[in-house]
């Protein structure tokens, strides 16, 4: 009995959802960045079309509803109308950021989509060519968060059908890096005797599991400088016996971390071609987010207003090539004598400073009617690093004052 | 450190002189007023801090160009250093080796001090001393950071520079700063973002209504199609409609006609042919029957019009006359021509002779034979009488000349008588009374006779007249009333005036006729009353007289009476032949009146008129004949015209009147009479031969009836009537029978099977289709409108959907909203860490502050309480506005520095900066100057204070300047003049 199903599993699409730390980004770039989640949709649909899948699973976020885009969802619509139109049925579970409950648009999707109504778990029977291919399990978010584990809910039902296939969107008990919504053990899922659990939620591609295969693919198009990396979707082929996972990348734009090193240069020039030898390269556009280290020498001294002059430069070339790269954030690490740091008026004095008063400063922006409507608040960590890089500023200050 | 060695090449009043301040440590520079003490205090400073070139021109010496100096300071760790200026730029500095060092080497030698630090915790003068009582908290912590920091400047520009920086990024209400910028660029872009994400959210809702609308589209549409097969059905009935309702005629009829279905046709050929056949001689029979009729008729028509046997004998009758009738008329004519001319000779004869006689009156004429002698009779008597008429009055004539003349006389002598007295004349008179009394009695009996004769003539005339003219005056007054004719009434007022005026004048002459009467009787009585004796007399005188006189007269009345008497005669002869000639007159007015015509005739032609008339009576009679025969032919004539007439009347012909006419119209109708007779001896023939004709036919339909009743009476049927009536029923009954059928098809064919039933059910008075169909058609349109609205809103909505959906822009403006947000936060960071710093510095300065504050407090309060010994023993800091406070030691009362003396004050400053010194001068002890600080010290508190400067030269170079030698004296170090060093 050839019972196999080819597949495509993808989850966390986040369709124009923000992007984070970008600014200043010419406008060309913009436009194409801001296009990515749904240029990497797209590529996911055309992969769907040429590996000629049965059906595609979609494990929850397949956009925010904090941004509450009518485009995400009408583009998603269209997805699927290419996928109808080269009959491909699309399994759909909402998770915690397309909650159903949170739909402010609801757009209707063709009939090859099948959506898991609700918060219970519940089983789509997929059939291929008349016959009974696979029962697949799932469940949607209603609300924005839920807590209960899941995986006690998901039950073979359909004895039928040769194969098995559970969509859950939730996190491992353990994991704390991400909300923990649907919390399951490992164990639990295993106990299932599913064929293959399409996770979702966690966007960092992973394997919790060969056989059966428990995979969250990530999300298909980095956001923000965590996301590093190639973003996909996983290529499954399932059969009673065998299972066969190729992941396929689907991102239109890469972001990546790099490391460069201008400790040795004695001139800005100098340091823009280390900068640009230094790069990674890739074959999409990627934007970087550059770790500079730096060392102050006598002919040269880079401080952030030339190391941001630098950066620009940069950009400018870089924008340019093909794939396109751009540097859209850098942090800039001067390798300092440590007595330099310190200047003798404060050292002895910040330790018992009036902590309050100079947190209270910042007040006058935060608290601000105008402002801090677009100001999320400052964390507890971004507080100790702005007293530390005011305290380096401070010092540098003074220090460059007192050198006069 | 301290300075060892001052040299001055040129300095204020100050010009190549030099100092050297041996070992000990607290040096006075006593000088007076002007003696270069406050110059040496600034060359000192400019030594060690330089002087910008202003200071220097201001210093520059009035004797030399020269500027600058040279200063040796010693210090415990580099030893002796020389420093030297010249102007404000020239500067060199050698260390203990003699080496040159830069500024730098230099400025780290004084401990990074600048001039400032220096002044404010190294050197003072009086002026400062001032600058107390305003002093408040920050000026205190400004001072203390600025002496007690080494490189206070460079915190200040640091905390400069980064509020510099923060305004330039934010200003809590500004709009210009960049992040203040952003704000509001963020601010429009998210109200912007936030109205586009407004209606993007409208999308849903627009979903909704779709969907509604979908929704009603398609019940509209089912109800539409309802309501269109309910109009068709009903178009499919109403167009059955006349279908069935002839089907409902024709059922109607076959119930009528129900008696004949079993009626059997078959004889109907046979039964035809005979009846056609029998119809035909019946056809036949009839036609020779309206022939004979109309024969008959016109037979009848004829004889109604031929003359009866009378009339027709009365036409003969007539006819035969006819000749006798033209001869009458001939006669008639000659008659009457023969009547004209005996008439007209008759008129003509009267015409001649004038005499006033119609013809008329001649026929009733009659002339008896005595007439002729009785009017020649008439004739000479009157002729008689009128010749004695006429002489009686010529002989009266005569006789009445003859009187009139006597008369004359008798007057004449009456005359002269009466011209006497009138005694006279009265005797006279009663004499002539006598006599004429006695001589005409008679006369008078005569002549009362006469009168009343007269009288009464006149009476009866006035009578007479009296009532004719009353009857014409009343005649005429009725005619004018009668006839409107107001001028007979004034002709009848006329009338009558007249007949009054006439009765009245009348009535006077019968009245004096009355007088005339009686005074005929009554004069003698009264003559002889009035005689008088004198009278008598007189009168006898001239009675006397007058006897002759009378006798004459009496003779003339003799003759007179005589001739009266003649007269009298005469006037009876008169009367009598008057009388006589009345009679005649009589006798001729008879006649007149008996023959009128006489009257315009005289007597004497009457013999003539009478032969005249017996003429004329004579031809009257002639013509009288002529008449009586010429009436008599009228008479037959009129008779038979009267006969013919009538009898032509009675035929209802023309009235003729004329005698040719009718005797035309008769010949005419005797002519008629004549065709009639022949005209109606041809019909007696025609109907002859119709009446054989018709007979021949009636023998051949009694035939075919017998023939026909035979087969009636298999058809079972009592006429051929009934049969022929049964016939056509029973042809009517399977025509109609057939129409039914073929309806029932043409129903069966027109509606759809579904309705089929519909048409048996629903009663054809009931079904209204057509305004069903009307209302349906109305309703369908509404429907359709209404489906069209919903159409047009389907697709403007769609439209409005795609828009949305279309509309990616909104996500672009998501997006870039959110980097901008980004962008702002990065600012903002910026802005944080900035602020933090200066948030860090304002710290670290208040932590320093509190640090040395009451550190530095603490020591001036102990050098206040020595200088003021123990008066005042504690000092208040200056806190938030509020200067210094003192507080008195015994009485623990606290005094503002405006409160103290001038010299407390001054103590009180100099404490504090005496503390300042000994607190943040530690580490670098350097020496420390003071100018003339000590002015208002009294000599207690100036020994406390010399005390104090000596324990401070133990640490440190003091040097001293003032102008107050005891002072000077006082200290227990050198002492250097000033006053004796003048250039």
């Amino acid at each position: 009995m050839n019972a196999a199903v080819t597949f495509i599993h993808a989850a966390d699409l986040h369709l124009d959802s923000l992007f984070k730390g970008l600014r200043h980004v010419p406008a060309n770039l913009f436009k194409e960045i801001q296009e990515s989640t749904f240029t990497a949709l797209n590529h996911l649909v055309d992969e769907a079309i040429n590996n000629k899948v049965d059906f595609v699973l979609l494990t929850g976020d397949l956009y925010d509803q904090e941004s509450q885009s009518l485009k995400a969802q009408i583009r998603l619509r269209r997805a699927f109308e290419r996928l109808a139109d080269e009959n491909i049925a699309v399994f759909l579970s909402y998770g915690n950021h397309d909650f159903r409950k949170g739909d402010a648009f609801v757009v209707e999707y063709p009939d090859n989509v099948y959506i898991f109504p609700d918060e219970s778990v519940t089983s789509i029977p997929f059939y291929k060519n008349g016959e009974a291919a696979a029962a697949i399990y799932g469940f949607s978010y209603e609300n924005r968060a839920v807590y209960e584990n899941k995986s006690s809910e998901y039950e073979r039902t359909e004895d039928e059908f040769p194969l098995h296939i559970a969509m859950l969107h939730g996190s491992v008990a353990t994991n704390t890096e991400h909300d923990s919504y649907a919390p399951f053990q490992l164990k639990d899922l295993l106990n299932k005797r599913m064929d293959y659990w399409a996770l979702g939620h966690i966007h960092k591609r992973q394997q919790l599991h060969t056989d059966p295969p428990v995979i969250y693919p990530g999300n298909i198009q980095g956001r923000h400088r965590k996301e590093t990396g190639e973003k996909g979707c996983y290529l499954v082929n399932l059969s009673r016996h065998q299972v066969k996972q190729t992941f396929l990348p689907l991102q239109a734009i890469r972001y990546e971390e790099a490391q460069v090193d201008i400790r040795d240069c004695l001139t800005p020039s100098q340091a823009e071609k280390a900068i640009m030898r230094q790069l990674p390269e890739h074959s999409v556009p990627s934007l970087l987010y550059l770790n500079i280290t730096a060392r102050e020498n006598d002919a040269f001294s880079p401080d952030d207003i030339l190391v941001q002059e630098l950066v620009e430069v940069i950009n400018e070339s870089l924008t340019e090539a093909f794939p396109w790269q751009y540097i859209y954030r850098y942090q800039l690490v001067l390798e300092e004598e440590p007595a330099q740091l310190k200047d003798a008026f404060l050292e002895d004095i910040l330790e018992e400073a009036d902590m309050a008063f100079i947190q209270e400063g910042l007040n006058e922006i935060y608290h601000h009617k105008d402002a801090r409507k677009f100001l999320s608040p400052l964390s507890e960590e971004e507080e100790q690093i702005i007293k530390s890089d005011a305290y380096k500023l401070l010092n540098t200050l003074l220090r460059k004052e007192r050198a006069k | 450190m301290r300075i060892k060695e001052i040299t001055i090449y040129g300095f204020g009043r100050w010009v190549d002189q030099s100092f050297s301040f041996s070992g000990s440590n607290l040096i006075t520079l006593l000088g007076d007023n002007e003696a270069g003490k406050t110059t040496l205090h600034q060359f000192i400073l400019y030594m060690l801090f330089g002087m910008s070139k202003k200071q220097c021109d201001f210093y520059r010496p009035k004797t030399s160009s020269k500027l600058g100096g040279r200063m040796i300071l010693e210090h415990p760790a580099e030893g002796n250093i020389m420093i030297e200026r010249l102007d404000a730029s020239e500067v060199r500095c050698f260390d203990n080796v003699g080496a040159e060092r830069d500024m730098t080497w230099f400025g780290a030698f004084l401990g990074n001090m600048n001039l400032e630090t220096f002044q404010s915790i190294y050197s003072f003068s009086n002026q400062d001393l001032t600058v107390m009582q305003d002093m408040n908290e920050s000026d205190i912590s400004e001072l203390l950071l600025s002496v007690g920091l080494t490189g206070s400047t460079a915190i200040y520009k640091v905390e400069k520079k980064l509020q510099a920086e923060l305004q330039k990024q934010f200003k809590p209400s500004g709009t210009k700063p960049v992040i203040n910028e952003k704000l509001s660029a963020l601010r429009i872009k998210d109200k912007q973002t936030g109205e586009s994400k407004q209606l993007e959210k409208s999308y849903k809702e627009q979903i909704e209504k779709m969907r509604a609308l979908e929704n009603k589209h398609r019940l509209k549409k089912e109800q539409i199609a309802e309501k269109n097969e309910q109009l068709e059905r009903e178009k499919q009935l109403e167009k059955i409609l006349p279908i069935r309702k002839e089907m409902l005629r024709v059922s109607e009829e076959l119930q009528k006609l129900a008696d004949v279905r079993d009626f059997s046709l078959d004889y109907q050929k046979q039964i035809e042919t005979i009846h056609a056949d029998m119809n035909q001689a019946d056809r036949e029979i009839s036609s020779h029957q309206a022939t004979l009729d109309t024969y008959m008729e016109k037979k009848q028509d004829l004889e109604t019009i031929s003359l009866q046997d009378g009339e027709k004998e009365k036409l003969n009758h007539f006819l035969n006359q006819k000749a006798e009738i033209t001869f009458m008329i001939e006669r008639k004519k000659t008659l009457e021509e023969d009547y004209q001319y005996k008439a007209r000779e008759i008129t003509e004869m009267i015409q001649e002779k004038q005499i006033r006689i119609t013809a008329e009156d001649l026929e009733q004429l009659e002339l008896p034979f005595y007439l002729e002698k009785e009017w020649a009779a008439l004739r000479e008597e009157l002729g008689n009488v009128q010749k004695s008429i006429a002489d009686n009055q010529q002989q009266k004539d005569h006789l009445a000349q003859e009187k009139a003349r006597m008369e004359e006389e008798q007057k004449q002598a009456e005359k002269e008588l009466l011209a006497d007295v009138h005694v006279d004349e009265l005797k006279q008179r009663i004499q002539a009374y006598h006599q004429t009394n006695q001589r005409s009695e008679t006369q008078q009996q005569y002549m009362h006779q006469m009168l009343g004769q007269m009288i009464e003539e006149k009476q009866k005339q006035t009578k007479r007249f009296t009532a004719v003219g009353i009857g014409i005056s009343l005649a005429a007054a009725f005619i004018g009333y009668a006839g409107s004719m107001p001028w007979l009434f004034l002709l009848s007022l006329a009338g009558g005036i007249g007949i009054y005026y006439f009765r009245h004048v009348q009535q006077q002459d019968i009245q004096k006729l009355k007088q005339q009467q009686e005074s005929r009787q009554t004069a003698p009585s009264e003559q002889e009353m009035d005689v008088t004796e004198a009278e008598y007399l007189e009168a006898q005188e001239i009675l006397e007289k007058q006897q002759i006189l009378r006798s004459k007269l009496s003779a003339l009345n003799e003759t007179l009476r005589e001739t009266i008497h003649q007269l009298k005669v005469k006037g009876t002869a008169e009367s009598n032949l008057i009388k006589q000639q009345n009679k005649l007159e009589e006798g001729r007015r008879k006649q007149q009146n008996q023959f009128p015509f006489l009257q315009s005739i005289d007597v004497f032609y009457w013999q003539d008129i009478y032969h005249l008339l017996q003429k004329l009576l004579q031809l009257t009679n002639e013509k009288q004949h002529i008449y009586t025969g010429l009436v008599r032919v009228k008479e037959r004539i009129e008779q038979f015209s009267d006969q013919a007439k009538s009898w032509l009347k009675h035929k209802g012909l023309a009235e003729q009147t004329h005698m040719d006419e009718i005797m035309h119209a008769l010949e005419e109708i005797e002519q008629q009479e004549q065709q009639r007779q022949h005209e109606l001896q041809q019909l007696n023939q025609f109907i002859k031969d119709t009446s054989n004709k018709q007979a021949a036919f009636i023998q051949k339909r009694n035939h075919d009836k017998k023939e026909i009743d035979k087969l009636l009476n298999m058809a079972e049927v009592e006429s051929v009537e009934v049969y022929f009536e049964k016939k056509t029923r029973k042809e009517q009954y399977n025509k109609l029978y057939a129409r039914q059928e073929e309806l029932r098809e043409r129903i069966h064919i027109l509606l759809p099977e579904k309705w089929q039933q519909e048409w048996i059910n629903v009663s054809i008075e009931g079904a209204d289709h057509y305004k069903k169909k009307k209302e349906l058609e109305l309703a369908l349109a509404d429907e359709e409108e209404a489906l069209e609205q919903l159409k047009s809103q389907q697709a403007e909505l769609k439209l409005r959907i795609e828009q949305l959906e279309r509309a990616e822009d909104i996500s672009l403006q998501m997006h870039q909203l959110a980097m901008e947000k980004e962008e702002l936060e990065d600012l903002v960071r910026t802005w944080a860490v900035q602020k933090t710093a200066l948030r860090m510095l304002a710290a670290a300065k208040s932590q320093y502050k509190d640090k040395y504050l009451s550190l530095v407090i603490e020591t001036a309060q102990i050098y206040f309480k020595e200088i003021t010994r123990n008066q005042y023993d504690t000092i208040y800091s200056p806190a938030a506005e509020q200067p210094f406070q003192v507080e008195n030691s015994r009485e623990k009362r606290r005094f503002r520095v405006e409160e103290l003396s001038q010299g407390t004050r001054d103590q009180l400053y100099i404490s504090l900066r005496l503390a300042i010194n000994e607190v943040m001068a530690k580490a670098s002890g350097l020496p420390f100057l003071m100018d003339d600080v000590l002015v208002h010290f009294d000599g207690k508190r100036s020994e406390r204070m010399q005390q104090v400067l000596e324990r401070m030269a133990e640490n440190q170079q003091v040097i001293v300047f003032t102008c107050h030698r005891e002072l000077a004296e006082a200290a227990n170090g050198e002492i250097i003049h000033l006053n004796t060093r003048d250039a």
